[in-house]
């Protein structure tokens, strides 16, 4: 594994075991390595149950590994403190799930800029919420509650809010899961401008469409060819 | 948006979340101030009541005063009238007058000048004198001849004009002795007896009732043979002008009067019907004192009734609604786990996931607490009763107790929301993504 300025994340011989009350020992990763550059769009597929989820919680500083390192920019996220890990995520990590996870009570205005909460978001920040909402084609329903919003509106205003605070790598969990064709095309092409402006993204999907010649594929928490 | 209105979004989203806690802090606040405004209302009646009780007492007592000063007018003052030449100063050391005047003053005064304002004129011859019989016993020996009768008073007259029909001050018929209790029981005389006096022999037709004055040591008999036995013919000591119909303010006219009759005399009021006034007063007094302490002593047994009450049911009903709250933030936070995974996922401190729910909570307290105060305060005022000086709940307010409250209610939400806030705060997002 290379070290240089250019890699963004890198997961090394990460595992994670669960151990549930009662139960025998689950190995949901085990021993994987996986690095990511500037640039980079890292799909993974794999069956349910395959580790996908857990892959990318330990990656986002959610999920503390069995073993392993998750360096993250030159940091070993784990070596860090809860609130610091948090901290981190705030700064360098978006995330974007397959159920949005969007705050019910919030417009969309609001719940692009729940990311900037506690202090409330500064002028440069809430520009760039404008943009992002033009961006993806939000701006006549800026005001709506999320309830009123379909599917596809919803992960675009979970995508605008995980780009809000321009992150470094952004983790998405089966981000066109429920979308239809034009929706999952807005999502991914967001993904890809990402990328191409130097972010790293990391989707997992149990979607072979989104496969690519640098797709990896997990099974049973080991990547195989 | 920063936090304060993320909370405030929240708050109008899950309304009745929020206004059921504020339900419960604002009825337990308004236990919380009702109590001591009630207490306070209480204690303000009282002392209206009071008050007002005082006045209509010292109405009372003026119009009593009133009262008496007519009945004083109509019962009048007892006046004595001495010699010329009687020493005052000696007179009440002594207890008896020195000196004598002649006893036909008496019926000048009675008779020739039949002043309208004397009723009853009595004539005495009085001195100390030794009674040999009893063992030289100190007494003060009294000669009257009676009433002498005036014109003004012919309706109360015998035909022949010369003797009241019931006179104040029966005569002392010759050959009888009246005597005082004291004189009497320190003698061991009874009525019916006879004995001497001086040589004479009489038969004692009374024992005098006592009376605390120098009556009780007098012994009484006719004008005459005292004037004889004492060689003063012709001579009295005192003329007793008795329920003479004046007041105070008129009692100067009076002298004048008797004074144009006989005008070296000397005149002293005694036992006056004031006496008997002043007596009323002061009884009249003491039995408003006393009412005026009971009405207290109820008001005071009521209030510590109302107190115990107070503070036993102001704990009851915060810890009630400290219990409520607690659970209605503990299923707020199960209702928002995702929310807070979500928040913690997005980089949000546990500090801050505490803050959410501990602002909500601080809300709450100061909503409840100024709208249980204004409740407390109100029902306060319908606690007491309706022809009570207050009118106003904000006459019962008082500043210091509204602060502790807007302490002490958005504290006692803080306690309630301190556990959930803590659990919302310790939300693994890990489980809680992985869950959804």
């Amino acid at each position: 594994m290379t070290n240089n300025a250019e890699t963004i994340l890198r997961l090394s011989a990460l595992s994670k075991t669960y151990t549930p009350a009662g139960r025998a020992p689950v190995e949901a990763l085990s021993a994987v390595d996986l690095e990511l550059r500037r640039g980079d769009m890292q799909v993974i597929t794999g069956p349910s149950g395959s580790g996908k989820s857990t892959l990318l919680l330990c990656a986002g500083a959610l999920m503390r590994p069995s073993s392993g390192q998750v360096i993250m920019q030159g940091s070993d996220l784990y070596e860090l403190g809860s609130e610091e890990r948090a901290e981190w995520r705030a700064k360098h990590i978006g995330f974007v799930f397959q159920q949005f996870h969007l705050i019910p009570f919030l417009d969309i205005s609001d719940n692009i800029l729940v990311a900037t909460l506690p202090g409330g978001a500064s002028t440069e920040q809430r520009q760039r919420a404008e943009m992002l909402i033009e961006r993806f084609g939000l701006v006549e329903r800026r005001g709506n509650p999320v309830a009123e919003l379909s599917v596809g509106e919803r992960q675009r205003v979970a995508l605008a809010r995980a780009l809000l605070m321009q992150p470094a790598l952004l983790l998405a969990d089966e981000p066109t899961g429920n979308l239809d064709e034009d929706n999952a095309a807005i999502v991914l092409q967001a993904m890809r401008d990402f990328s191409e402006q130097g972010g790293a993204v990391l989707l997992v999907t149990h979607n072979k469409q989104l496969e690519n010649p640098r797709s990896k594929r997990l099974h049973k928490g080991h990547f195989v060819k | 948006m920063n936090l304060l209105t993320y909370v405030r979004k929240e708050i109008s989203f899950r309304k009745f979340n929020f206004v059921a806690g504020l339900i419960s802090i604002s009825l337990a606040m308004t236990v919380w101030s009702a109590a001591p405004s009630l207490l306070r209302a209480l204690r303000k009646q009282t002392e209206t009541l009071l008050l007002e009780r005082e006045k209509a007492t010292k109405r009372e007592m003026l119009k009593l005063e009133d009262d008496y000063r007519i009945i004083m007018r109509d019962l009048g003052h007892n006046l004595m009238i001495l010699a010329p030449d009687e020493d005052l100063v000696r007179l009440q050391r002594e207890g008896v007058p020195l000196q004598t005047m002649p006893q036909d003053y008496a019926s000048r005064l009675a008779v020739t000048g039949d002043i309208k304002s004397l009723n009853h004129i009595l004539p005495v011859l009085q001195q100390k004198v030794n009674w040999p019989e009893q063992g030289g016993a100190e007494i003060i020996l009294c000669g009257t001849p009676g009433q002498i009768p005036t014109p003004h008073r012919k309706r109360h007259l015998t035909e022949d004009g010369l003797a009241y029909l019931s006179p104040i001050v029966p005569g002392i018929p010759p050959g009888q002795l009246k005597i005082g209790s004291s004189l009497a029981e320190k003698l061991n005389l009874k009525a019916g007896q006879r004995l001497r006096l001086l040589g004479e022999e009489f038969v004692l037709a009374e024992v005098l009732p006592p009376e605390g004055s120098r009556q009780d040591v007098s012994v009484w008999c006719h004008l005459d043979w005292m004037q004889k036995a004492l060689h003063k013919e012709g001579q009295i000591s005192i003329i007793l002008a008795l329920q003479c119909i004046c007041h105070a303010d008129s009692l100067q006219q009076v002298s004048k009067d008797i004074k144009k009759w006989l005008p070296d005399v000397k005149i002293e009021e005694f036992s006056s019907m004031v006496k008997a006034r002043l007596l009323a007063r002061k009884r009249a007094a003491e039995a408003h004192q006393t009412a005026m302490r009971e009405l207290k002593e109820h008001r005071e047994k009521l209030f510590r009734q109302q107190k115990r009450f107070a503070g036993f049911a102001a704990p009851a009903a915060m810890l009630a609604a400290g219990l409520w709250i607690f659970f209605l933030f503990l299923n707020n936070v199960r209702e928002r786990r995702q929310e807070m995974g979500v928040l913690r996922a997005l980089g949000m401190s546990e500090n801050n996931m505490l803050m959410i729910f501990l602002w909500k909570s601080v809300l709450i307290g100061i909503l409840g607490a100024a709208l249980g105060f204004f409740l407390g305060h109100s029902l306060a005022l319908v606690g007491v009763e309706p022809d009570s000086a207050l009118k106003q709940w904000y006459e019962l307010l008082r500043w210091r107790e509204l602060l502790l409250a807007l302490i002490a209610a958005p504290a006692l939400c803080i306690l309630a929301a301190w556990l959930p806030a803590r659990q919302a705060g310790r939300i693994d997002p890990a489980v809680m993504l992985m869950d959804a």
